[in-house]
């Protein structure tokens, strides 16, 4: 009897020691680091950062009359109440600059209370932003609430996504590329680096490999929110000491610019990065006014598949492709579900759209083969506008690519896909064909150099 | 039972008659032989009352009439209704009026103490000068954009309940666009046509009668900038016109006659100002600039004066320049001009309690006082800042406010015009006496929103209902909650109007789409199809009188007679899907209860289920005594005839819901048998969501579901486990990974198949088969042993599993889409090309175990004991393990990997049945179907338009009845 209770003891202490020894020996470690510096957000991603000795500018106040003597802003106060900065807000502006902070470990702004009992060191990002009620400044934190400001130049950048990628050599880092995945083939000369060995591989897009990163001692890395192995490497290499940014899910023309902000600020390329921004900023404007001007504009209604079966996996909203079609004036008919779906066959003809664009055929079809592919469409296909009015376009190689990765040449993707809903819009006479590939630059004006290589 | 229904209805149209004496802005007109009280608020609000005749006085018959309309009044002195009494704006001094109906219309008489003479009799609240506008011969009206100064969009009417059909159409040929809202006004219907400097046609007012939809005149004038998408006014004799080329017209509403008009020279200097026109319209007008000497914010596409709101004997709008004009009707002479921070365009004046609420292209929300035009607050509701190479430009737009005592809806955009994208809408709390705005509540999730709000006010709500992009019919109450009320209608830029307090009229904006009626729920209860001549956009709202239901479109105008919620004959009237959901739920719920409430019963009267099920059969049958084998053949013969009936309704049910429509089970097999009937060719929209997209998935459902239950069993009786499944041979494994290859890395067998629409199912069938056999081949060098079939499986399986893994985890992202969709099974791809090819071999396979039954209740009394009775087992099993991956293997190939049913649909029959398989094989063969039946129904309905994986749903079915099962019936596990 007393043998039994003795084995029970034994049990239950093994238990308990097995279970809190898991506790205490995982590391517990926050990778939030305090901000080291003020940032003035002037709006539209003009964003100005001064690092600031905390010793001797401890709070919002002090250290934003420091930053403007630095940068030669005049500074308009009154009281803790900043009038203006660098003659900001102009006439009719009506956004007002406020303090926001951005607490460790979190990753949204919020509003502070009295701007000088903010000490800076006591959150993760302290911004002066000019914003209109209800709005915030461009997050200073990555999808992993880090802050990405005042990280050294890189000079070895290993990127682990293809819209990494694009991304890093939009804002002028391909030289200092030493690493993607080995789905990154975008500009060409990432491949011709693949190949001349200049750019290793270090991985697949959800299996990147910690060992093949570290082998080429990267100053930074730059991972996605959207796979969690990527999140999962940033820790390591965060542990490790290595600088690392993880982007934000590219949902949006938005969340594409940000993510241009924040790996070009990473990389410490500031006048890269807002050349990239403006670029963008230049291309958008441009598409924008043309449509705007167009007073016979209509909206039309679009489905965006990923393959023809009856029932297509198809962009619902939240996603990259539906913000553009939202941006270019034109209705996602399943804007209402979230993210890819695979949509029901009856409601493809109860949406009945428009205009059907399918995104990754294998290959370049030939002619033959779109009629084909038209012809062998599920019944479902056949009954809606977009079929009888022969309005359906294939997203080939590397115009297929562009809806796939959110990166800087959504602008070019914007400018086709807002050739093809309002083709008289941009009255130059060119036409969309119904399928593209490689060529799609061809039937670009306004984006058609834009494609950041 | 019909006859007590039409008793009810008749009984509620009665209590509803007799409770509703008075309308609203206009009672039929056929009833008008019975003299009448008017009360007509001055602002488009009238309301009709029997007089009663027994009155002395004027006084006194106003009195009542007043009382019956249950108005707060005084008639002593001076006269005040609802808090309206004088009023003075300028030199515009608005009293109520009494006016008696004669033979030349309406003649205003000084006092109402004087003896009633048994006529028809009015109280107006106008200036001097305005008689009412409804008249006993046409006691309805709509004499404003939205009925009335309040904006509510609120109408009564008589609609005949005959079918719709179209009255009168017309297209405009080249000046075809009819954008601002129809006016209906002594028996006249006005309507404004014309669009852009670019039509070659000037714009024209086309007035007509009502009744036989005749042009009784029109009236062209020069055109502006833009379209003509202002609402003009109706106000005494006259009708104003506000065009685009900047000046406001004063016609005779009887023949069109230009009585006068007010020119904007638009505006460099302080004393411009509306100018009046010596009575002729100028041939030329100079376009009103939008690059005057003042900085105009907004953009917009149109010059002029804006949609005109009339109450206390004042017309008021705003103007493209900037302005919120208040204008005397009578003299059109200008009373007060307000200047506000941005353009005043696509917006009404919202009059409410003496004030003025308006909005402007600069993002501000303005209170105004409508005596002297001074702002008393105004609030930025949403700027947008746009900065290119000109400047940075700050914009916004607020639409027409809605104002509820203090509370004030408004929506809000960027100020783009028609190109605006963002917006969203806000409510505010405004403190008279504070002159404070407050913003209670602000949402973006809306998009951009319709210009007017429809205000429903009743038991169940209080809010507005508003149209915008993301939510295309939703409604916001004061809380700002937001509730979706429909997404049916993908695009609606008509302002909704509010019939008989329950009925919503929606003019979709769709080319050659429809005028929706909808309840207040959301359920659309009707419909009409815009004639194709007049096919074009629509964005004018839609009127409803007693007469016709009038709308415009970009390519013209029709008008409809009848009431479009009576079906026509082509439309196929919708179900609501709720009910229809709720009822089948129900239906299954009840059959699943019966069926335990037998069983239960059986079990206290300690026999079988069969028995007891048999045995309450022949009581209905008379008593019957027979054999065993005649009693099996009796149980039999229920099982499959109960079992097919089930089948039968799931199969029903599965073709009458959709995300295209829920139609009735009548309908639902009347547009199955014509669409079979015409081959599938030429099909209407419902026919095609029943041919192509509902049976093709049905019969693969029944297939797959019979086949996988079938396996199962043949597995579970061989191998002696319960825990066996179709899969446990790792044929879901080898057909998975090579159906991943297939679909994740392109594998085409070598290139054999390239190009083929059947590389999938053909390489799972393959892969499933591969695995079968290595699985068999390990299974019999071990020694062939149901465990070793076991151990065999679950190993070959791994081995697959792992390849699919590799293939998946190092596959494009966009292809794991179609992989997933596979690895999960979705009937959702069924399609005539393959369905046969599914379910001929899964029927027939099922049926071949059915003659094996014998045998395999003695597979399952044990090896030993089987060859006793001269079976060899050995070869029985391998045949039939053989037959049974067949099966499963033809199964997963074209749908994809389902679990549950093959495990549980055979432990289902088992317990309810007994240990039988010759009860047990048809039984689950039925059940299968079944199950697989409603987790098809549900994958597609629970998220329409989305498609769930029907493996997940099939277990969330089957749990809760397989663990019923489990605790009643688990013992017979035991042992």
């Amino acid at each position: 009897m007393d043998g039994k209770k003795a084995k029970i003891a034994i049990s239950i202490v093994l238990v308990l020691v097995g279970a809190s020894l898991a506790v205490i020996a995982s590391p517990n470690a926050s990778f939030a680091r305090s901000a080291d510096g003020i940032l003035i957000d002037f709006g539209d991603r003009e964003i100005v950062y001064t690092p600031v000795d905390a010793s001797a500018h401890p709070d919002a106040v002090s250290a934003l009359e420091y930053a403007c003597s630095e940068k030669g802003y005049v500074l308009e106060i009154d009281g803790s109440s900043i009038k203006k900065i660098d003659s900001r807000p102009v006439e009719m502006d009506s956004r007002t600059w406020s303090l926001f902070v951005t607490e460790r470990g979190k990753q949204t702004w919020i509003k502070a209370g009295d701007p000088s009992k903010v000490m800076i060191r006591g959150y993760s990002a302290v911004a002066w932003g000019l914003c209109s009620d209800g709005e915030y400044p461009t997050t200073a934190v990555d999808a992993t609430g880090v802050n990405y400001y005042g990280y050294p130049t890189a000079t070895r950048i290993v990127t682990l996504s293809p819209s990494a990628t694009e991304t890093v050599v939009a804002v002028g880092g391909y030289n200092a590329i030493v690493g993607t995945d080995m789905y990154s083939d975008y500009p060409y000369s990432i491949v011709a680096g693949h190949e001349s060995g200049r750019i290793a591989e270090v991985g697949g897009y959800s299996t990147p490999n910690f060992e093949l990163v570290l082998k080429q001692r990267p100053d930074l890395v730059v991972c996605i929110s959207t796979q969690a192995t990527h999140i999962n490497m940033a820790d390591k290499l965060r542990e490790k000491g290595i600088n690392t940014v993880v982007s934000f899910d590219g949902e949006s023309i938005d969340t594409i610019l940000d993510n241009v902000h924040v790996i070009g600020t990473a990389m410490g390329y500031d006048l890269g990065r807002d050349r990239a921004i403006n670029i963008m900023y230049d291309a958008f404007d441009s598409i924008k006014g043309i449509l705007e001007v167009d007073f016979t504009i209509t909206f039309p209604r679009v489905m965006v598949a990923l393959n023809t079966v009856k029932s297509p996996w198809v962009s619902g909203g939240g996603t990259y492709m539906s913000d553009i079609l939202d941006f270019v004036i034109a209705t996602n008919v399943y804007g209402a579900a979230n993210n890819w779906i695979q949509a029901n066959s009856e409601s493809v003809f109860t949406y009945n759209p428009d205009v059907i664009m399918i995104v990754g055929y294998e290959g370049l079809p030939t002619q033959e083969e779109y009629d084909a592919l038209l012809k062998s469409l599920p019944a479902e296909w056949k009954r809606t506008t977009a079929f009888k009015t022969g309005e359906i376009y294939v997203f080939t190689q590397s115009s297929a690519d562009l809806a796939s990765r959110p990166a800087p040449r959504a602008v070019q993707l914007t400018e086709l896909v807002g050739r093809i809903l309002h083709p008289d819009s941009f009255r130059d006479g060119i036409e969309v064909p119904k399928y593209f590939g490689n060529e799609f630059r061809d039937y670009l004006t306004i984006t058609k150099e834009m494609d950041f290589s | 039972m019909k006859k007590g229904l039409i008793i009810v209805l008749f009984a509620l149209f009665a209590c509803a008659m007799i409770a509703s004496p008075l309308t609203a802005s206009g009672a039929s007109e056929e009833d008008s032989a019975a003299p009448m009280v008017l009360i007509d608020m001055g602002n488009g609000d009238t309301y009709w009352v029997t007089a009663d005749t027994n009155g002395t006085t004027n006084k006194d018959v106003l009195a009542t009439a007043l009382t019956e309309l249950g108005m707060t009044y005084s008639l002593s002195g001076k006269i005040s209704i609802r808090d309206r009494s004088d009023f003075t704006i300028g030199k515009v001094k608005t009293s109520w009026r009494f006016f008696e109906s004669g033979e030349s219309g309406w003649t205003e008489k000084s006092n109402i103490d004087s003896k009633y003479g048994g006529g028809t009799i009015a109280l107006g609240y106008y200036p001097a000068g305005i008689v009412p506008v409804v008249t006993p011969e046409h006691m309805q009206s709509w004499t404003q954009a939205r009925g009335n100064s309040a904006q509510d969009g609120h109408q009564t009417a008589n609609i005949s309940q005959s079918p719709p059909e179209t009255l009168f159409e017309k297209n405009y040929e080249s000046g075809n666009f009819v954008c601002g809202v129809t006016l209906v006004a002594d028996g006249k219907v006005i309507i404004v046509t014309g669009g852009t400097t670019a039509s070659k046609l000037n714009p024209k007012v086309y007035v007509y009668d009502q009744k036989t939809m005749d042009e009784v005149w029109s009236f062209e004038f020069p055109t502006g900038m833009g379209y003509e998408i202002a609402t003009g006014a109706v106000i005494g004799n006259y009708y104003y016109l506000p065009a685009t080329n900047g000046t406001l017209y004063k016609l005779s509403l009887a023949d069109g006659t230009l009585v006068g008009a007010l020119y904007d020279e638009v505006v460099d200097t302080e004393s411009d100002t509306y100018k009046v026109l010596d009575g002729v319209p100028k041939n030329a007008y100079r376009s009103v600039s939008p690059e005057s000497g003042r900085t105009l914010i907004g953009t917009i596409y149109n010059t002029g004066p804006s949609t005109i709101t009339y109450d206390h004997g004042t017309m008021f709008f705003g103007t493209s320049s900037g302005y919120v004009y208040a204008v005397d009707p009578v003299s059109m002479s200008v009373l007060w001009r307000a200047e506000l921070g941005g353009r005043v365009y696509y917006t009404s004046v919202t009059m409410h309690d003496g004030l003025l609420y308006t909005g402007a292209l600069n993002g501000k929300l303005y209170v105004l006082d409508a005596v002297t035009g001074k702002e008393i607050v105004s609030e930025t509701v949403y700027t947008y800042t746009t900065t290119n190479k000109n400047g940075t430009f700050v914009t916004g737009n607020v639409t027409t406010p809605y104002v509820d005592g203090n509370r004030i809806y408004v929506g809000f955009s960027d100020g783009r015009g028609m190109n605006a994208i963002y917006g969203g809408l806000a409510v505010y709390t405004f403190d008279k006496s504070a002159k404070t705005l407050t913003r209670t509540s602000y949402t973006e999730e809306t998009g951009l929103t319709g210009n007017y709000f429809l205000p429903v006010k009743n038991e169940e709500y209080d809010g507005v209902y508003f149209t915008s992009i993301k939510v295309p019919i939703g409604r916001i109450d004061a809380q700002g909650n937001i509730e979706t009320i429909s997404a049916k209608v993908a695009t609606v830029k008509a302002a909704m109007l509010l019939v008989n307090d329950d009925t919503i009229y929606i003019s979709e904006y769709q080319a050659g789409g429809y005028l929706y009626a909808m309840t207040l729920d959301g359920e659309f209860i009707g419909k009409f199809k815009q004639p194709d001549s007049v096919k074009q956009w629509a964005m004018s709202a839609p009127v409803v009188t007693d007469h016709g239901i009038y709308v415009g479109t970009d390519g013209g105008f029709y008008a409809v007679t009848g009431d479009i919620t009576v079906a026509n004959a082509e439309e196929p009237k919708g179900f609501s899907l709720n009910i229809w959901m709720i009822m089948s739920s129900v239906l299954v719920i009840i059959m699943i209860l019966l069926i335990a409430f037998i069983f239960i019963n059986a079990r206290s009267s300690n026999t079988s289920f069969v028995n007891y099920v048999k045995q309450g059969a022949g009581k209905f049958a008379g008593s019957y005594e027979g054999s065993k084998v005649k009693r099996s053949k009796r149980r039999l013969l229920i099982v499959i005839l109960a079992g097919t009936a089930l089948a039968f309704v799931m199969f029903l049910l599965s073709l009458s819901f959709g995300p295209y429509g829920n139609v009735s089970i009548t309908d639902a097999l009347s547009a199955m048998v014509s669409s079979i009937q015409k081959g599938g060719m030429d099909l209407t929209d419902l026919e095609s969501a029943i041919y192509d997209s509902r049976l093709p998935r049905a019969i693969s459902a029944v297939a797959v579901g019979m086949g996988l239950a079938t396996a199962g069993v043949i597995y579970q009786a061989v191998i002696r486990n319960p825990l066996v499944d179709p899969y446990i041979m790792g044929v879901s494994a080898g057909a998975g990974t090579f159906a991943v290859a297939a679909l994740a890395a392109n594998f085409t067998f070598f290139g054999l198949l390239a190009g083929s629409n059947f590389v999938t199912p053909i390489l799972a069938a393959i892969g499933g088969i591969i695995a079968f056999f290595l699985t068999m081949l390990l299974a019999s060098k071990a020694g062939g042993s149901s465990t070793n079939y076991v151990l065999g499986g679950v190993v070959v399986g791994m081995a697959f599993s792992s390849i699919m893994t590799i293939m998946l985890v190092t596959a494009q992202s966009e292809k794991l889409h179609s992989a997933l969709t596979w690895l999960y099974g979705s009937f959702a791809n069924a399609e005539w090309g393959t369905v046969w090819l599914l379910f001929f071999p899964a029927l027939f396979f099922s049926i071949v175990p059915l003659f094996w039954a014998k045998e395999l209740n003695l597979v399952l009394l044990g090896e030993d004991q089987a060859k006793q009775m001269g079976l060899n087992v050995k070869e029985f099993n391998r045949w039939m393990l053989i037959l049974a991956s067949v099966l499963t293997a033809v199964c997963v190939s074209f749908v994809g990997i389902i679990g549950f049913v093959g495990l549980v649909v055979p432990h289902i029959c088992r317990m309810i049945l007994g240990g039988d398989h010759r009860l047990v094989l048809p039984a689950s063969l039925v059940m299968g179907a079944v199950l697989m039946l409603f987790a098809d129904l549900l994958s597609r309905m629970v998220m329409m338009p989305q498609e769930l994986p029907v493996g997940a749903i099939t277990t969330m079915i089957g749990v809760p009845l397989f663990a019923y099962l489990l605790v009643r019936k688990g013992r017979m596990y035991d042992g």
